[in-house]
């Protein structure tokens, strides 16, 4: 038996439960609406600025000095995983349990409202980030993305959700409590169950937690940022030790006139037209192929920022300019095809029967509309047979693709020169 | 005494459930051999983008959309002397999308198999030219990363015995010697004279083997395998230590232990010291490193069952190698103690206890476990237990003993020397 029900906590977090009663697990996921991209905060009419890194540093802090010691030994002595993500938008924390799942609940839930980290506890979690940081240095595509919002926005900054060792030098007490008091309000947070569980006890275990908690209610605004549709600049490079060259083409599409719902399909819509571009059966890909301008597949992708749609197509490549020039005259000329429309949508309705085969895919999907588009709702298959050629033929044809800059990362020839 | 003798039959295994896809697979049973490197990569590249029908990627591509098809994958298992070569489909359930042609999925799948792209008795030359460009610039590429490069380098120190290391980074020369003639020839070998084994895992009723039947002769008959899958490397006489500075910016320690006198039987207490050092957050070897003494962000433990290896693999900062191996070392000692390894044995069987309750969540992990049981590739969660459960702790400590430090490997990076006031 599968059910969904949503609804808001009195003075609390939203709360949205999956029940499919043919699990043999349950899983959680608190949601806090801090991330990356928080870098300025205004309270009592004054500005402060957020560190680089603070939200995945309290992610750290939380997990690893909770009230029960570390919370990742605590629950897996239980046999229950558990996690903590960082990401641009939002700090989540997740469990996934068998047996016990009401208590694993009310520590999840705890671990994020009732906190006493002390300062000897911020200096130790910054000795793991830094480790941390030197893994994620030697992460090509991450300096990659760095220089994509360098060239596409001017207000928007890259969310340096690990920050940089200096960043994570300076936090002291006084900046994680003040973050802390902020963002992790209850109202600021989103809690999905999703898996076997009984919804009145859930419900009940909710509600019961949370009015334990007598947090103060702080009003806060965060900056709005104004942000052109031009890109700031057309291009841009990094030098790595890679074997071929990498060049990507960045497209900044203004959203902020659509409804949510018009976000969601328009989603949809140019994921079908991408794959139409350039999958491995497409026409661009092919002629790259056999003129030997690439030899691997291009990757694209769509990501919402803000209110913008960013489309990224890339690959490695050594003839930067033909690349260039291909995939660009492909984006601005629109084509589309009813019949490749017509196979898209069928792949859609496929992904979304498949779906039901794993708890994860079938959560994962819902929580992405529910934070990425704010439309609190399941995909279904006839969402998917509702859309016409038609509209995306239109919907297609009114974007913009004249805002695009271009990213390359190059290779460093051995000898220390740059080659590119 | 490492040769075994597994019973498998030809007529078609069906795994029925109640999933939305259904999947195929054809596995072809072999004897591995060294030239056989390149071209099994070649094969796999070959075959899933062109066929005899679809000469080229964008025609295999669109028609492969199409159908419908959710994916095809050419897999090589290699362990020691024997080569498994496994196709699988994943299509859709027709009983779930309504007027699903499967037959037709599964025509494409044979021919996927059966006729590739040949031109007389070789391989399409256009094609055989892209995939060994695009698979040369691929295995260059792909060790241009700080785990490749440094795994790559530790495998040579390592094995002595070239069971680990005999890959195709240290057989380049295979790459340019390869040609489409050769190709066809090992192809002919691997699947034209050669029978798989059928397997069909989803909502599935008898007339799966009728439609399996019109496409592929299958007799009914059992098929004795003989299979040698282990190849154990014994300890040098005194460990091995090398440092080695890199360009990257994270410095990695691999720590490796190899074991006296290893048979076959040791296998379960190699998985079970594997386990017990490195099972999630709860594991010794998280909770010693990182938890207790936050020497390191990320640790793991695996053990490679050929050549009965076990490694411990270490993120750290340059100045905790000496500390780092020295902790690795007591633990190891520490499971000496017979209540300690008590102890832990009981926390690891706990753990599998609930792997076995998820893994009837997750459709891959069911299968992986049935074609493990089948080919004897290794223990499933469920044998795991009933070994765990009846395992002598003294026979479990001889085998500890046994476990000795072969080779430390410290691939040392720079951003410890950039960030001396860390």
């Amino acid at each position: 038996m599968k059910k969904i029900k949503i609804y808001k906590l009195n003075s609390g977090p939203k709360v949205v439960l999956y029940q499919d009663t043919s699990r043999h697990c349950a899983l959680a996921s608190l949601f806090v609406m801090f991330g990356g991209k928080n870098k300025e905060v205004i309270v009592n009419n004054k500005c402060y600025s957020i560190c680089d890194g603070m939200a995945h540093f309290i992610e750290h802090l939380l997990i690893e000095n909770s009230k029960y010691g570390n919370a990742l030994v605590m629950f897996n002595k239980e046999n229950t995983n558990m996690n903590g993500y960082t990401s641009r938008d939002v700090t989540e924390y997740f469990i996934d349990s068998i047996n016990n799942f009401k208590s694993d609940l009310e520590k999840l839930i705890n671990i994020v409202n009732n906190v006493n980290f002390s300062i000897n506890d911020i200096e130790e979690t910054k000795k793991a980030i830094i480790k941390e940081k030197m893994m994620s240095k030697d992460s090509n595509f991450r300096d990659l993305e760095k220089i994509d919002y360098e060239c596409l926005f001017k207000n928007i900054k890259y969310p340096n959700i690990l920050g940089e060792v200096a960043d994570i030098k300076t936090i002291n007490y006084d900046m994680v409590k003040f973050c802390y008091d902020i963002f992790y309000q209850i109202q600021n947070q989103m809690l999905i169950v999703s898996g076997n569980f009984k919804i009145r006890e859930i419900e009940k275990i909710i509600k019961d937690v949370y009015s334990n908690f007598d947090k103060k209610i702080i009003e806060y605004n965060i900056p709005k940022i104004v942000e052109n549709n031009s890109v700031l600049l057309k291009e841009k490079c990094i030098f790595k030790n890679i074997h071929l060259d990498y060049v990507r083409l960045n497209y900044k599409i203004n959203i902020k006139n659509l409804s949510n719902e018009e976000r969601l399909k328009l989603d949809f819509y140019l994921e079908y037209f991408l794959s139409f571009l350039f999958d491995s059966a497409s026409k661009v890909y092919n002629y790259l192929v056999s003129s030997k301008i690439c030899l691997y597949d291009i990757d694209y992708s769509c990501s919402k920022i803000d209110d913008f749609f960013v489309l990224k197509i890339g690959t490695y490549t050594n003839n930067h300019d033909k690349f260039i020039t291909i995939i660009n005259d492909a984006m601005r000329k629109k084509n589309v095809n009813r019949k490749d429309f017509e196979r898209r949508k069928r792949k859609s309705i496929i992904n979304i029967i498949m779906r039901e085969d794993s708890l994860f895919n079938t959560v994962n999907p819902f929580i992405e509309n529910i934070i990425k588009f704010n439309c609190d709702r399941i995909d279904k298959v006839e969402d998917i047979q509702k859309q016409s050629f038609a509209d995306y033929k239109r919907s297609i044809l009114n974007l913009d693709f004249s805002n695009m800059s271009v990213t390359k990362m190059l290779q460093i020839k051995n000898n220390g020169d740059f080659n590119g | 005494m490492n040769k075994e003798l597994i019973t498998l039959k030809r007529e078609p295994y069906i795994i029925k459930n109640k999933y939305s896809t259904i999947d195929f697979f054809f596995i072809f049973p072999a004897l591995y051999k060294k030239e056989y490197m390149f071209y099994l990569l070649l094969l796999k590249q070959i075959l899933l983008n062109s066929s005899f029908l679809y000469k080229n990627e964008k025609l295999y591509k669109r028609k492969w959309e199409d159908l419908m098809i959710i994916s095809e994958s050419l897999t090589n298992k290699i362990l020691n002397n024997n080569l498994y070569l496994e196709f699988r489909l994943t299509v859709p359930n027709p009983k779930v999308i309504k007027n699903y042609d499967l037959e037709r999925a599964f025509s494409f799948f044979i021919n996927t198999i059966y006729k590739p792209n040949i031109v007389g008795n070789k391989f399409n030359k256009k094609v055989f030219e892209r995939e060994r460009t695009f698979l040369k610039e691929d295995i260059l590429m792909s060790l241009k990363n700080v785990y490749s490069e440094s795994y790559q380098k530790f495998l040579n120190l390592v094995d002595d015995k070239g069971i680990l290391k005999d890959n195709i980074y240290n057989n380049l020369d295979l790459i340019k010697n390869a040609n489409e003639y050769e190709l066809y020839d090992v192809y002919n070998e691997l699947i034209i004279n050669n029978k798989p084994i059928i397997m069909v895992y989803g909502d599935v009723d008898k007339s799966i083997v009728s439609l399996i039947k019109k496409y592929v002769n299958i007799k009914n008959e059992k098929v004795k395998l003989n299979i040698d899958y282990y190849n154990f490397l014994f300890p040098r006489e005194k460990c091995k230590y090398v440092i080695e500075n890199s360009k990257y910016n994270q410095s990695i320690l691999y720590v490796a232990y190899k074991v006296k006198k290893m048979n076959n039987n040791d296998l379960i207490y190699l998985n079970l010291i594997k386990n017990i050092l490195g099972i999630g957050a709860e594991s010794l070897i998280f909770k010693t490193l990182r938890v207790d003494s936050g020497l390191v962000y990320s640790c793991s433990t695996w053990c490679d069952s050929i050549s009965g290896l076990l490694v411990i693999e270490t993120y750290i900062n340059n100045n905790s190698s000496d500390i780092v191996l020295d902790k690795i070392k007591n633990l190891i000692d520490m499971l000496k103690n017979k209540e300690i390894l008590r102890k832990e044995i009981y926390r690891v069987l706990e753990s599998l206890k609930y792997s076995v309750i998820r893994k009837k969540d997750n459709k891959n992990k069911k299968l992986d476990d049935f074609i493990k049981y089948k080919f004897k590739f290794g223990f499933t969660i469920e044998k795991l237990i009933e070994k765990y459960s009846n395992l002598d702790l003294d026979l479990t400590i001889d085998f500890i003993n046994r476990l000795v430090l072969d080779t430390v490997y410290f691939y040392k990076g720079d951003f410890n020397e950039k960030n001396k006031n860390i």
